[in-house]
């Protein structure tokens, strides 16, 4: 135990401990004349001995050999930026990619007791095959709201988007429905106002909103009386009753923003729906404390097939923790990248650890100098552990300062897919991580050389110091496994990389089935208090069209109630019926379309024809179908001419007028059975336009507008884009992937390639004794530079033979990123061998060169 | 032990003195070595059981002179008795049977 006045003593010893040193050094030449003694043994290591007992002999050694690494570093500055630079770039990007992982996966939502939140979800099972949406019905809500007894609240939302109309243009927002038990569930408190009320939340309830922060701000000025002003959407107002804080978001797996402008209570949303009969909505629930998420599930599900008996038996509640929700969709790509840049941070500290150790071996002659003295072995390894510390980090410093840059980019890269609550930035999580594997690659890196150089046996060293022989046989070995074992880790990132390139050009190569070039594409939302019939929303689109059509520079203009990119459709799962035949169960994709649109997408017509102007209301009921349908419901038939029951309105027949190819926008999925209906016979609200451009389709955005303003201003489109633009934004999710992980591999390879040319070039430098006498004694330059070359392809050789080996086992785990190649696709491994060949190669060609171009005598007389 | 004793015995003294005394006290039997006198004494002075101060010494030189502290004292009498009863014990094994 030390007492406080020891720990007192000893601090004084170590401030002033210049003047002790002196004491001490007096007192013993005191006494070493008192003796009569000339000398006093070893003073300096005496003196050293007794100063031991302050206890600060430790940090003294630090101070020493951290001063001791300084001054090498300064002596040769090459050397260590280097080394320096390379530990940069493998901390900064490993650094900067937890930093991501750290705000997405590790850190809690923002939340009270965010571990007790649960999603809830439907199973729509069909058959075998699970199909959970991330939504369940608000039926089911009401059950469970009313029973659950494992959960102390259960909320539900639903994110729309409205037309904010405030004089002036319109505006497309962001909102969202809530339950009101959304707010209390994750203990949101309005900096202004309140909350929904119950009674706000039912049917009838008078019409309320709440306003984000930023909305508030920017619309309504800061207003600290905003509550009790209206908000107009979609032509109908709603009282403020209150101003969320300005961090509230309510995060989903697909990664928007997740910032909801206006929020409007859950009951309001429904009455405009009602005739769709259930209604999707996104559902969370709290644990009560100590119930699991099974108990949860099994509660729910029975509750759900009370409430609702006549449900299909088959569709399952799931239950899912809400962090585990939200994160799922990147969790797989984080971790992927994770890895990657642990391989290019190996890569890295073998590549650091290489050129210690060439530098360990021409320090030979220091270290046996230092063992001869009297170091022990222990303190030369120290000595060395220390330098590499050092230099990790100072790596690790600059690593930081890259890392927040790289992160930056990095999230303006993938941050379209990533669940953020908070800015992502360098938290101490972060920077404990950084300076962790600073230490951790400083300590890795430089163990090696350390106890080489400990191990060596300093006589002999001493024996032939200045005279290179060739060099030792068990530094060049470790050497070599250490160049082999980089390189087998970037074949491994490489192979990972290329599989990943080559399914995703697959994948874009597929037809989509529709031309997406020189298209472009908007939406609108017709207000339903402007456009309350479906007669009144036909003639504004019809308006709309005509205008767009005469635009200069308009091939074709179509419209229809989704497109095949915009990732939302009507779903009918009721089944078909053909005239004179029985029921045939199965789900029908709805798709209303005007009649130009099969030739404005370039929709290729198998059979019958496409709508025209006469399919008109009142004139007799028509469908379009594609092929998938007719394969499922039209067996054996041609279809055209055949009648069918209209899915959506029982009792009306539509005749099938013609069969189109299928689409096939996500080249993941099969094509769906498609039912087209023609938009003057079923008129929706919400309408997505295209037109086919003659130039770039980018340039008639402002006539667009223009003309969408002059029909109706109130109602404003949005999602402006072409088509190519909304095809690449399915794929970014896969691009990024790819792309990063590409990136990863690329500074694996530049690594590697450094690193063999390191070594290679290290060995040449040590030999140029020996190629001088072999050259003197006849050896000609081409058999040198064979010599030198075999050696580095035998390195290269079992390099990627290793990797290889590894790649086949590691690149299963991406399988499901792949697509339509095996995990081990023969060619993908065989372009990695060549590339890795030949950059290796190169790597070496240069040392073989100059090792070829030594001049005999002058290698001999400089010895 | 020996030179907190030694200290006890002489008031203040400089190491060499310390030294000195152990070896006459015990008939040269115990050679303190510098090696270990000086670390020892630099450990008391951590430990707080020893101050040391500059003064003249005999001759007239500057010497650093050791005093006991009343911690020193105290460390002194457990290791006394600690020492006794080691040496009780050890003499108990080695009685003539």
């Amino acid at each position: 135990m030390e007492s406080l006045g020891e720990v007192w003593r000893r601090l004084l010893f170590l401030f002033r401990r210049r003047q002790f040193d002196r004491d001490l050094e007096e007192e013993m030449r005191f006494h070493a004349e008192m003796t009569g003694k000339a000398q006093f043994g070893n003073a300096l290591l005496l003196r050293e001995e007794a100063r031991e007992a302050w206890g600060w002999m430790w940090a003294e050694r630090l101070a020493q050999d951290a001063r001791h690494a300084l001054r090498g570093m300064r002596k040769s500055p090459g050397f260590a930026t280097v080394v320096i630079l390379t530990l940069a770039l493998g901390i900064g990007v490993t650094t900067a990619i937890f930093t991501v992982v750290n705000g997405v996966l590790l850190r809690p939502l923002p939340y009270p007791q965010p571990g007790q939140l649960v999603a809830i979800k439907v199973d729509l099972r069909r058959g075998a095959a699970s199909n959970v949406i991330p939504f369940s019905y608000t039926r089911d809500y009401a059950t469970w709201k009313a029973g659950a007894k494992t959960l102390s609240g259960i909320a539900g939302y639903m994110r729309f988007a409205a037309n904010f109309w405030a004089g002036g243009e319109g505006e497309r927002v962001e909102c969202a429905l809530a339950t009101e038990s959304l707010f209390p569930l994750l203990g949101a408190q309005p900096i202004l106002g309140r909350r929904f009320l119950p009674e706000e939340d039912r049917p009838g309830g008078p019409p309320v909103a709440l306003l984000s922060h930023r909305f508030w701000q920017t619309h309504f000025g800061g207003d600290r009386a905003v509550t009790g002003r209206t908000v107009t959407l979609d032509g109908a107002s709603y009282t403020v009753v209150g101003v969320l804080p300005a961090g509230f978001r309510v995060p989903d797996r697909y990664g928007s923003d997740n910032s909801y402008d206006v929020w409007l209570p859950f009951a309001i949303g429904e009455r405009g729906q009602a005739r769709r009969g259930e209604i999707l909505m996104q559902t969370m629930g709290r644990l009560r404390p100590g119930i699991t998420i099974p108990a949860v599930r099994a509660e729910l599900q029975a509750l759900m097939q009370a409430g609702a008996p006549k449900r299909p038996a088959s569709r399952a509640v799931v239950v899912t923790s809400w962090h585990e929700e939200i994160t799922g969709g990147v969790r797989r790509s984080l971790i992927l990248f994770l890895f990657a840049v642990g391989f290019v941070l190996l890569i890295a500290c073998v590549n650091v650890a290489n050129l210690l150790l060439s530098r360990a071996t021409s320090r030979g002659r220091e270290m046996a100098v230092r063992r001869a003295l009297g170091a022990g072995r222990g303190r030369v390894v120290r000595q060395l552990l220390t330098e590499s510390v050092m230099l990790g980090l100072a790596g690790g410093i600059l690593g930081l300062v890259l890392a927040f840059w790289v992160k930056n980019l990095l999230l303006a890269f993938i941050s379209p897919n990533l669940p953020t609550l908070d800015p992502i930035g360098l938290d101490y999580r972060v920077m404990a991580f950084n300076f962790a594997i600073a230490l951790l690659t400083g300590i890795a890196f430089g163990l090696a050389p350390g106890i080489q150089a400990s191990q060596m046996q300093f006589n002999d060293f001493l024996k032939d110091a200045g005279r290179s022989l060739t060099e030792g046989r068990s530094s060049s070995r470790v050497r070599n496994a250490l160049v082999i074992f980089e390189m087998a880790l970037a074949v491994v990132l490489l192979c990972g990389a290329g599989l990943l390139l080559k399914s995703f050009v697959r994948l874009r190569g597929i037809d989509p089935g529709f031309r997406c070039d020189h298209m472009l594409t908007w939406e609108a939302d017709l207000a339903s208090s402007r456009y309350p019939k479906a007669a009144d929303q036909a003639r504004y689109f019809e308006q709309v069209l005509d205008r767009i059509v005469r635009l200069p520079g308009v091939q074709s203009a179509a419209g229809g109630s989704a497109l095949p990119l915009s990732g939302f459709s009507f779903s009918e799962h009721g089944g078909i019926k053909v005239e004179g035949q029985p029921l045939v169960e199965g789900e029908i994709s709805m798709i209303i379309v005007s009649p130009d649109y099969f030739r404005a997408m370039e929709i290729p017509l198998l059979r019958g024809r496409s709508f025209t102007d006469l399919d008109r209301q009142g004139s007799p009921g028509v469908a379009m179908v594609n092929e998938s349908f007719a394969r499922q419901f039209l067996a054996g038939d041609a279809g055209v001419g055949t009648r069918i029951e209209n899915p959506e309105r029982k009792g009306e027949w539509l005749t099938i007028a013609g069969v189109v190819s299928n689409t096939r926008p996500d080249p993941l999925k099969e094509a769906a059975p498609e039912l087209y209906r023609p938009y003057s016979q079923s008129p929706y609200s919400h309408v997505t336009f295209v037109l086919r451009s003659t130039a770039d389709p980018m340039r008639l955005v402002a006539p667009v507008r223009r003309e969408m303003a002059t029909v109706d201003k109130t109602q404003p489109p949005y999602d402006i884009q072409s088509l190519d633009t909304l095809r690449t934004r399915m794929f970014v999710p896969r691009r990024v992937n790819t792309l990063l992980i590409g990136f990863f591999a690329c500074l694996a390879l530049a690594l590697g390639s450094i690193g063999i040319y390191g070594v290679m070039a290290f060995s040449i430098g040590r030999r140029t004794h020996e190629i001088g006498v072999r050259m003197a004694l006849g050896a000609r330059q081409n058999e040198i530079l064979g010599m030198v070359l075999r050696k580095g392809l035998v390195l290269i050789g079992s390099g990627v033979a290793l990797g290889l080996a590894a790649s086949a086992v590691l690149t299963r785990l991406i399988a499901n990123q792949l697509w339509g190649i095996s995990a081990t696709d023969p060619w993908t491994f065989a372009a990695v061998t060549l590339l890795l060949t030949a950059s290796g190669i190169a790597a070496c060609l240069l040392p073989a060169r100059r090792a070829s171009r030594v001049d005999p005598m002058r290698a001999l007389r400089y010895e | 032990m020996l030179i907190l004793k030694t200290l006890v015995r002489l008031g203040p003294m400089h190491g060499y003195g310390i030294a000195q005394h152990i070896q006459q006290m015990s008939r040269d039997v115990l050679q303190v070595e510098e090696g270990s006198l000086y670390p020892a004494l630099q450990r008391m002075l951590i430990k707080g059981w020893v101050v040391a101060e500059w003064s003249q010494s005999e001759n007239n030189r500057r010497a650093r002179y050791y005093r006991l502290t009343p911690a020193g004292r105290k460390q002194l009498g457990m290791e006394i008795a600690e020492f006794e009863k080691v040496m009780g014990a050890i003499g108990r094994v080695m009685q003539p049977a």
